[in-house]
C-alpha cells in the first residue's frame, strides 16, 4: 500500500512505530545530504542522521501540519549536524586521533582516491550553506528543484540559480587546483 | 566528455562514496535505541491510580470474605438465617483506613543520551491500608512504597 507522507506522520503520532520506519526510509538519504552538507564528513553526517530521527519520533507530536515534514526534518538534521560537527572539534582539540590507516588493495589508487576526494571536499566547503545542501540534494539523491525548494523553503527559480553558480564555482575550484 | 557532465559525474560519485555505506543506519539505530513512548499527562495519573483502586478493592475484598467465613461461623449456632447472610447483617463492619502519601521531587535538568535535555522528576507514593478487628483486637497493616522516574522534556533550543 502506497501511504503518503501525511497518512505516515499522523499514524507516527499515533505511536506507530512502523509508520515511522517508513519515513525514515523515505528521507533517510535527504537527510544525508542535508547533514553532509553541514559537517563536510560522511560518518559524521551519518551519526547526526540516526541522532535526527530518534529526536523526530520524540518531537513528532509537536508538528502541528503532517505536510510539512520534510522541512522540520531537515532542521532537525541541521541541528544534529552542527551538534556533531562541534562534538567533533572538541575532540579534535582534545588530540584524540580520529582516523585509522586501512590497508589498500591498491594504495596508489587509493592514494588519488583520497586526494580527489579532499579536493571535492574542499570545493564544496567553499559554497555558501544553502548551495552546499541543494548540490548534495540534487547529487545524492536526484531531488528536482522544485523538491529542494520545498524541503529548504526557497522558489525552484532560486534553487535553480544557486545550483547553476555552485556548478560553475566548483569548476573553477577544481581547474585551479588541477593547473 | 563534457565539462558539466564530468563535474556531475565526479559530485554524484563523491556523495555515493561518503554516504552510501550509512544507508540504513537510521533505521537500525531507531529500532535499538527507540526510546520507550512517554505517557500522556493523564496517564500518568491514571496508571498509578487504577493499580492503587485495584489494591485496595483486593484487601477489601479479602476482608469481606474473612468477615463472612467468620460470620458463617458464628451464625452457625443461631439456625435463622442463611449463614452468609446473617454474616453480612449482623457482623460489625471492621474499621478500614486507606491512606496514600506522595511527593513529587524535581531533580532538574539532566542530559539523556549525549544531548537531549530533560528535567528528571521523582515521585514517591505510599499506599497504606490498615484494617483494625476490635472484637480479635487484631490490626492488620499493609504498605506499598512505590518510586519512579518521569522524565518531561525540554526544549533544546
Amino acid at each position: 500500500m502506497d501511504e503518503t507522507i501525511p497518512e505516515l506522520v499522523r499514524r507516527a503520532q499515533r505511536g506507530d512505530a512502523a509508520a515511522f520506519s517508513r519515513l525514515i526510509r523515505r528521507y533517510e538519504r535527504t537527510a544525508l545530504a542535508v547533514a553532509y552538507s553541514q559537517t563536510g564528513d560522511g560518518d559524521l553526517a551519518g551519526e547526526a542522521v540516526q541522532e535526527a530521527f530518534l529526536r523526530a519520533w520524540q518531537r513528532i507530536r509537536s508538528l502541528t501540519d503532517p505536510a510539512s515534514f520534510g522541512p522540520w526534518l531537515v532542521q532537525i538534521v541541521q541541528r544534529c549536524a552542527v551538534d556533531q560537527r562541534r562534538q567533533m572539534e572538541r575532540r579534535r582539540d582534545a588530540d584524540v586521533p580520529t582516523e585509522v590507516a586501512e590497508e589498500a588493495a591498491d594504495p596508489v589508487a587509493e592514494l588519488r582516491q583520497r586526494e580527489l576526494r579532499e579536493r571535492i571536499s574542499a570545493a564544496l566547503a567553499e559554497l555558501d550553506e544553502t548551495s552546499r545542501t541543494a548540490v548534495a540534494l540534487r547529487y545524492y539523491e536526484g531531488l528536482s528543484s522544485r523538491e529542494i525548494g520545498q524541503l529548504l523553503e526557497l522558489s525552484p527559480a532560486a534553487i535553480d540559480m544557486r545550483l547553476s553558480r555552485a556548478r560553475q564555482q566548483l569548476r573553477e575550484i577544481l581547474e585551479a587546483e588541477r593547473a | 566528455m563534457r565539462e558539466s557532465d564530468e563535474i556531475d559525474l565526479l559530485l554524484k560519485e563523491h556523495f555515493a562514496s561518503e554516504l552510501d555505506r550509512h544507508a540504513g543506519g537510521a533505521q537500525r539505530a531507531f529500532a535499538e535505541r527507540r526510546p520507550v513512548e512517554r505517557t500522556a499527562p493523564l496517564l500518568r495519573w491514571l496508571v498509578p491510580g487504577t493499580v492503587g483502586a485495584m489494591a485496595a478493592s483486593l484487601v477489601i475484598g479479602m476482608v469481606m470474605m474473612w468477615a463472612g467465613h467468620r460470620g458463617a461461623v458464628v451464625s452457625g449456632t443461631d439456625g435463622e438465617l442463611p449463614p452468609q447472610a446473617k454474616s453480612l447483617a449482623q457482623v460489625e463492619p471492621p474499621t478500614l483506613e486507606r491512606a496514600v502519601a506522595w511527593q513529587a521531587i524535581d531533580e532538574g535538568p539532566v542530559l539523556l543520551g549525549e544531548d537531549l535535555p530533560v528535567r528528571r522528576v521523582r515521585e514517591q507514593m505510599l499506599q497504606r491500608v490498615r484494617w483494625h478487628d476490635p472484637e480479635l483486637n487484631t490490626t492488620i497493616e499493609m504498605t506499598v512504597p512505590r518510586e519512579r522516574i518521569i522524565y518531561v522534556e525540554m526544549e533544546s533550543y
